[in-house]
């Protein structure tokens, strides 16, 4: 007899955990094809998806029985995901970023400054704001533009130095 | 896919597991540990009156129905004034909260041996 996800959630509610590989079951392809297609490291991709199914479990007396399965599976797994890469962000050692200093500066007085020429005077300014480290937001309250425009702009001119990169 | 599935499965069970246990030895020590408490304080304070002989005065409850009604309101003024009032509002509060830990405890209780029966399957399985 098949149980439904409601039912099989409020039996776990109840104590009853046997019910959790229903769920397991059911929904582990949908979550693994998910993150599979964002990451390409089988193990990570196996341990995020345990990690989803796991706080999954641990938030089970929270969720409600009445809403579907699998779009909290989902929020759960795109957070994972979130942490993961947090996690993973590139890291330069500050030895590292000593002895490529002086690459860096070739690269900021030729190139990168004649790209730069070829941006507008809002875009320089926003890029030259981003270098210095300050948030979207406060890009924004400077400039006295709304965020998402901020975005936008960033966005497009991030394009725009990519592809003049690639021109040169 | 299927191992992954069994690996997560064992992954909840070793929690819950972990969970339980903890759950249990924290929530019978706590009524054992407050039960405790609580006799001891009685004990104490059962003690305290005997010493001061106030218990004595629970004798005219043998007495005659309108003798008791004569003196029951000084019997009762001079217990009030004798009885250590912060051991017994001590009592009282150890007494609600182990009412509160018991009440709890056997509300949980259906789910908690739902529960165990579940983990027992699973780890006589493997």
């Amino acid at each position: 007899m098949k149980v439904s996800d409601r039912d099989a959630v409020k039996r776990i509610k109840n104590g009853e955990i046997d019910y959790f590989s229903i769920i397991v079951d059911e929904y582990t392809p949908q979550i693994y094809r998910y993150v599979k297609s964002r990451l390409f490291q089988k193990l990570d991709v196996d341990d995020l998806v345990q990690n989803t199914f796991v706080s999954f479990y641990k938030a089970i007396q929270r969720f409600d029985e009445s809403k579907p399965v699998l779009p909290y599976l989902f929020q759960i797994a795109k957070n994972e995901l979130k942490m993961y890469f947090r996690s993973h962000k590139d890291a330069v050692s500050l030895d590292e970023s000593l002895e490529s200093k002086s690459e860096m500066d070739d690269f900021y007085t030729e190139d990168y400054s004649s790209v730069l020429e070829k941006l507008s005077g809002e875009q320089q300014n926003i890029l030259q704001l981003l270098q210095e480290g300050y948030s979207y937001e406060e890009i924004a309250k400077k400039c006295k533009r709304p965020i998402n425009t901020v975005r936008t702009i960033i966005r497009r001119t991030r394009l725009q130095v990519k592809e003049l990169y690639e021109k040169a | 896919m299927k191992k992954l599935e069994r690996k997560i499965i064992n992954t909840v069970y070793t929690f819950e597991t972990k969970k339980t246990v903890l759950e249990l030895i924290l929530r019978i020590s706590s009524i054992i540990i407050v039960g405790f408490c609580g006799i001891l304080l009685l004990v104490s304070i059962l003690r305290q009156l005997i010493e001061q002989q106030t218990l004595d005065m629970l004798q005219l409850f043998k007495e005659d129905g309108e003798i008791i009604k004569e003196y029951i309101g000084d019997v009762i003024n001079t217990l009030y004034e004798e009885l250590p009032k912060h051991d017994v509002l001590i009592l009282i509060i150890l007494s609600v909260t182990l009412l509160l830990l018991v009440l709890f405890f056997i509300k949980n209780s259906g789910k908690i041996k739902n529960k165990i029966r579940s983990l027992r399957r699973y780890w006589k399985r493997y």
